[in-house]
């Protein structure tokens, strides 16, 4: 179903228009939209697309990637906080905290596939939430507060709203093209074999275990950069990042969005986190929505908003050009 | 200065004067709770509506002001609290906000309102940091705190005659915390703290834990730990028999928990800030608050806080004839508090209300006259013993 998503090998340049008509609106978003909800919007986009990036591309689907978000999450906000250290250092440390962490639980995890993947690597998460609950460092249930965001390179003050809006929003661009890069590289096409037929690639010569472990610890990092910014958005570090719901959120996401598809895990966010920001005033009907939401998704749109649209654009250009059937 | 300013400068001149003399109009509060999950019976829509009850019993004896109550569910979620939270005050002008339920919550908008100057009503969190390192000019914590819970419990226990203790306690931050000002409180007074085992936020079979309880030496086995597990806890060593064989105090758990055991709760402990049915002034206000919610409990001491507290925050800001956040705080902590549910109290420097605290036991429910009525009031502990003593606070403000 999906091989033809996946079989091309660049991206289209009707894809390179999008990217630049986002890249100007999100320049422009804070003139009309709460630039704290954008923040979050940019911070749960790249957490998601490095959720995507392991299910759409190997086919690999994690229910532990809360503990990547939140190890770094509590390492960004400790760091900044108790060592005083610069925004741009505490994130990296964030996100080598979550490499490792990464390594760990892929050299496990990718010994099995399919849902004893995505229960080991949620067993391993849980191991993280309770360490994470009875750690000294973390504040426990209370978590880290008051987070200083501090100077950017000792120069850009990020306490001011727009100059943390503009960092964030480089930041998560350049996690964006670091996965984007890495899908359409040699590298991601091996990844795609693998997914695709993993006996066959090893016929041709590959070791699929090396790949998958890299291809983790790629997505790891990208979500542990992700659960760091959030750590320097709300200045607080808590429970709530390393908690299995998070993990939840990105699959939740990824699956509004469109599993696979470049803009997924933005529309995935964008819907997500507006809903709880907004709805919340619903009281009581928040979760139920969500669940609504889900269940249509699953049974009406399964390819997600993004894939869906994209599927029938295909079909009307196909049409328009007289050349049904291959697409 | 070009045309601009001159203009900006004669309508400044004009407007502000007129807008110095003219009392507040209306004043927002919001409800940041939680309406679906772990602290949805304890505060969450009951403190909706004791807020609503408090903005109308005001705007009664004070029409010029107008009160609006909005309100929003956190999900648990710190950053999500947050984020409402800064919306609410840049974008929807929204001047205090109450509930705050889960201690991380309330730490998170803690500093929003600190940063916003806005005023952050704390009825639902427990947290010690809130009144300690993380205190805020602009915070009141009206409701309970963990050293009230650990020093109350211990000293009114202790004066039963009971003094050997048996903790069996949840592992995070606010049980071992309460175990550890509780153990200290009991070696000081005279008590011997026998033993003590650790159980993991959410279990769900606590028999070993139990078993071990009822084969130590102990008088009183005391068990440390909220929501869920302070029901789970409860129903399971009602099973046991075990309150038949020692005494039992659940520390942390709330009228909502005992209601849910039902007639098995008889001769259980607790400490409590508020017992609805306490005077005749806090029952006719439950009749009211139990015609308005119709969910077949009685109100919790959060949601009594929350209608307290916001009643006095609408004294100060008529009294202040100001919405800063720091100018009501302060103006909060001026005036004597006096409202139908906790009685006369005051409000501390650090932002701690100060009230009365009491240990009540679990009636049979044959000694039941009224509905809901399921306490006797075994022993009140003044504010000032149960509360952290102000000067083992480490809190800033009380520096300058």
């Amino acid at each position: 179903m999906m091989s033809g998503m996946f079989a091309r090998f660049s991206p289209s340049a009707f894809e390179w228009l999008v990217v630049l008509a986002l890249l100007a609106l999100a320049i422009f978003a804070p003139l009309a939209v709460y630039d704290v909800l954008l923040m979050q919007i940019l911070c749960y986009t790249l957490f998601a697309a490095a959720f995507n990036f392991l299910w759409g591309n190997v086919g690999l689907i994690s229910f532990g990637h809360a503990a990547f978000f939140g190890m770094s999450a509590y390492t960004t906000a400790y760091a900044a906080k108790v060592w005083a250290v610069p925004p741009e250092l505490s994130l990296a440390m964030g996100v080598a905290v979550a490499s490792l962490l990464g390594l760990a639980f892929g050299t496990l995890a990718i010994r099995r596939s399919g849902i004893y993947f995505g229960m080991i690597t949620l067993a391993l998460a849980q191991i993280v939430y309770f360490f994470c609950v009875e750690a000294r460092f973390t504040g426990g249930e209370e978590g880290i507060n008051a987070v200083p965001r501090r100077f950017l390179f000792g120069i850009v003050d990020l306490g001011k709203p727009l100059n943390m809006y503009y960092f964030v929003l480089a930041t998560v661009v350049a996690g964006a093209c670091l996965l984007y890069r890495a899908k359409y590289s040699p590298f991601g096409e091996v990844l795609n074999a693998i997914r695709e037929n993993e006996t066959r690639t090893i016929s041709l010569g590959y070791d699929p275990n090396k790949y998958k472990l890299l291809a983790f610890v790629l997505s790891a990092a990208v979500s542990g950069l992700a659960g760091g910014l959030s750590a320097l958005i709300s200045q607080l570090a808590t429970l709530s990042d390393v908690d299995w719901t998070t993990s939840g959120e990105a699959v939740l996401m990824v699956l509004l969005g469109g599993v696979g598809t470049t803009f997924g895990p933005l529309v995935g966010a964008v819907v997500i986190v507006s809903m709880q920001n907004y709805l919340a005033e619903l009281q009581s009907r928040l979760t139920i929505v969500e669940g609504i939401i889900f269940v249509v998704c699953v049974i009406a749109f399964r390819r997600g908003i993004v894939g869906e649209i994209a599927r029938v654009s295909r079909g009307l250009w196909s049409a328009a050009r007289g050349n049904r059937g291959s697409v | 200065m070009n045309r601009r300013n001159v203009l900006a400068a004669l309508l400044g001149s004009v407007a502000w004067p007129v807008y110095a003399q003219t009392p507040r109009r209306s004043v927002k509060i919001g409800v940041l709770g939680d309406s679906t999950s772990v602290f949805a019976a304890t505060s969450g829509p009951g403190s909706i509506v004791a807020a609503q009850m408090a903005a109308e019993d005001f705007m009664k004896a004070n029409p010029s002001l107008k009160v609006e109550i909005i309100a929003a569910d956190h999900q648990n979620k710190p950053d999500i609290a947050a984020a409402i939270a800064k919306r609410w005050f840049d974008l929807e002008k929204v001047d205090a906000v109450t509930d705050l339920s889960n201690s991380a919550v309330a730490l998170a908008v803690n500093e929003v309102a600190r940063e916003k100057r806005k005023a952050a009503l704390v009825t639902a969190s427990a947290s010690i940091r809130l009144t300690g390192e993380n205190c805020s000019p602009s915070t009141v914590s009206w409701t309970f705190e963990t050293n009230a819970l650990a020093n109350g419990t211990a000293q009114a226990l202790l004066s039963q005659g009971l003094k050997k203790w048996f903790f069996v306690t949840v592992n995070y931050t606010f049980g071992t915390e309460l175990e550890g000002l509780a153990s200290s409180y009991i070696a000081a007074h005279g008590g011997e703290v026998v033993g003590s085992v650790r159980y993991p936020l959410g279990t769900s079979d606590f028999a070993s834990f139990i078993l071990q309880a009822q084969a130590s030496s102990a008088d009183l086995v005391a068990f440390i730990g909220g929501g869920a597990d302070a029901s789970n806890v409860g129903k399971q060593l009602v099973e046991f028999g075990l309150q038949k064989k020692k005494k039992v105090a659940l520390i942390g758990a709330t009228i909502i928990d005992m209601m849910n055991m039902g007639s098995k709760a008889q001769g259980l402990y607790v400490l409590t800030m508020f017992y609805w049915a306490r005077t005749s002034a806090s029952r006719a206000w439950t009749e009211r608050y139990a015609a308005r919610l119709k969910n077949g409990l009685p109100p919790t001491m959060m949601q009594a806080g929350t209608y307290a507290v916001v009643t006095h925050y609408l004294k100060a800001v008529l009294a202040a004839n100001s919405t800063d956040g720091v100018a009501v705080v302060d103006m909060m902590k001026k005036m004597p508090t006096d409202d139908p549910l906790f009685g006369p109290g005051r409000i501390r420097q650090d932002g701690r209300k100060i009230h009365p605290a009491y240990l009540v036991e679990v009636k049979a429910p044959s000694d039941e006259k009224l509905r809901w009525d399921i306490y006797n009031i075994i022993r009140e502990i003044p504010g000032d013993e149960a509360f952290l003593p102000l000067n083992e606070s480490k809190c800033r403000l009380l520096n300058n």
